[in-house]
């Protein structure tokens, strides 16, 4: 299709140009949602993702399309992309938190799934004061109120 | 900076989704923002200990106490408005509030527990329920279970060895996939199954010590798996009379007379020795059929068969449907190889006769000469034979 060539620009918060091809931004479903309703510029904002976290979704999107692209979809294509969204989402959990908000809003699913599981694989191995400190929670409980909460779910803290 | 409070308990639930669901428990001490956010959890999955041989989990009786404390306090408090899952494996006694939770759709119990069902039942929005390895039924107690789920659709119960239930009944007017595995090492008198609308039924009754089994008729029935000890077939044949597929391996030799005119794919398990003459037995009933399958179910395992009686007509399907025969751990056994060439000289419509052939006294390559010289009723049918050895 013709289409396939057209470029368009997404804008982040501090008003960067990321100019990226229709099928990566379609990756985007909250923008290829907006495409289809005919909304037709060829340049739109997305106020709530600065131009750090947007690159990286696109850079995420990017491959995804590529390899999507390849003819005759490989078994080793597949380890590829799975070995690419293992070393994407290795980053810092700021990082990780703000790029499950922008998959989030943005609606792209893949990168929310990985982006979710990793905080989940965090948590899993890990005690609740260890979960606390990794990801800054204020404990806002009283020493008596986490008490009764210690003790209404006592099954779940015995190993 | 507190990130993940940035995250929409939304998003929150559906990352403990991803965890151990008593992971997830445990993230209520975080902070007040946490305590309930795992009771908007879909799925819930209490099992408990570690995975043995068997499969089952172990749960020590402390632990199993501390659990039933949790349930009986937490599950009525249980915010999700659907809860898609619930199980629980290994825990002596349930908790009883387990039997009226209105939002509970799925419900797999295993286990040696015992079911004690409360006298207040409600479960309106249960549809699969699977109980395995189970005690209870003293009475009637899953009888009252079942009549208080009135939009049950899948049931799977399998019976544990070393026990006994009685009577058993299955009353459910909504079920559509039904499962019952009776095991020999279990004390039965007998069970009634009244399904009117089943779409699939699988009966495994190992249980030769004598005991009856009443099941009405299934106008709607499109597949059953069939493995019976039962001397008597007769009544459950009668009920399954709608059947498209259907799998069998039974004890007892059916009459002559019963019509499965709507069977289109049959598999038939060689382990009897009267395994030969009841092939044609089914076939001259099954007068549409264009499958034929001869197999071993899973743990049973090829018999040397009963000499066989040519039919003294040749039955309807080879002669108009019968499009493809099949099986697998051919021995060539002179009875069996006297059965796939009767077939080959009278199925008029055969495409393909598949023959893989098991590990056995008589050369692989003799066994598919003798088939491939044998004259066909059909000259476009194509011979394949398999072998897992070199011929």
């Amino acid at each position: 299709m013709s289409e396939s060539n057209k470029k368009i620009s997404l804008i982040s918060s501090e008003g960067e140009a990321f100019e990226v091809s229709e099928a990566v931004a379609r990756e985007f479903e909250i923008v290829a949602h907006m495409l289809e309703d005919g909304c037709s510029g060829s340049s739109i904002p997305i106020t709530t993702v600065d131009s750090n976290i947007l690159g990286k979704v696109i850079e995420y999107c990017t491959k995804h399309v590529e390899v999507g692209n390849v003819e005759g979809n490989s078994e080793k294509a597949e380890k590829d992309l799975e070995e690419f969204d293992k070393r994407f989402i290795a980053v810092e959990m700021n990082t990780l938190f703000s790029l499950i908000l922008a998959a989030n809003y943005l609606n792209v699913k893949g990168l929310l799934n990985i982006g979710c599981q990793k905080v989940a694989d965090t948590i899993k191995d890990m005690k609740p004061e260890e979960v606390r400190s990794i990801f800054n929670i204020e404990n806002d409980y009283t020493p008596a109120e986490e008490e009764v909460v210690r003790k209404e779910n006592e099954w779940a803290f015995q190993p | 900076m507190d990130r993940i409070s940035g995250l929409s308990d939304e998003l929150l639930v559906k990352i403990l989704l991803l965890v151990p669901t008593k992971v997830a428990v445990s993230t209520s001490i975080l902070s007040k923002r946490w305590e309930y956010l795992w009771m908007w959890l879909p799925k819930l999955d209490y099992v408990s200990g570690s995975a043995t041989d068997y499969g089952h989990s172990y749960c020590s009786e402390p632990e199993s106490s501390r659990l039933r404390r949790f349930l009986d306090h937490n599950l009525p408090l249980h915010r999700a408005p659907v809860i898609e899952s619930f199980r629980l494996e290994l825990l002596n006694i349930l908790p009883s509030n387990l039997f009226t939770c209105k939002s509970l759709v799925i419900l797999k119990l295993a286990g040696g527990m015992l079911l004690n069902v409360p006298r207040m039942v409600s479960l309106p929005s249960l549809k699969t329920l699977k109980l395995q390895r189970v005690k209870y039924f003293k009475g009637k107690t899953l009888q009252r279970l079942l009549s208080n789920c009135p939009v049950l659709e899948d049931l799977v119960l399998d019976l544990p060895k070393g026990e006994s239930t009685g009577k058993l009944t299955v009353v459910v007017p909504s079920l559509q996939r039904l499962s019952l595995d009776i095991p020999s090492a279990h004390d039965i008198v007998g069970y009634v199954i009244k399904t009117p609308d089943l779409k699939y039924f699988k009966l495994v009754d190992d249980n030769d010590k004598s005991h009856y089994c009443l099941i009405e008729h299934m106008p709607n029935l499109s597949e059953a798996h069939l493995d019976v000890a039962l001397p008597d077939i007769k009544s459950i044949i009668g009920s399954i009379t709608s059947v498209r597929r259907l799998a069998i391996c039974s004890a007892a030799m059916f009459d002559e007379g019963f019509v499965l005119n709507q069977l289109e794919h049959l598999k038939v398990c060689v382990c009897r020795d009267h395994s030969s003459n009841q092939i044609f037995r089914l076939l001259k009933s099954s007068t549409i059929l264009q499958e034929l399958n001869l197999f071993s179910m899973e743990d049973h395992f090829p018999q040397f068969m009963d000499n066989w009686n040519e039919p003294s007509t040749v039955p309807e399907c080879l002669l108009s449907s019968l499009q493809s025969l099949n099986w697998s751990l051919y021995g060539g056994e002179p009875q069996e190889r006297d059965i796939v060439i009767y077939i080959l000289e009278h199925a008029v419509h055969l495409k393909t006769a598949t023959i893989e052939s098991s590990e056995g006294q008589f050369s692989k390559f003799e066994m598919l000469q003798e088939l491939a010289l044998s004259s066909r009723a059909s000259t476009t049918c194509k011979l394949m034979f398999e072998c897992p050895f070199e011929l």
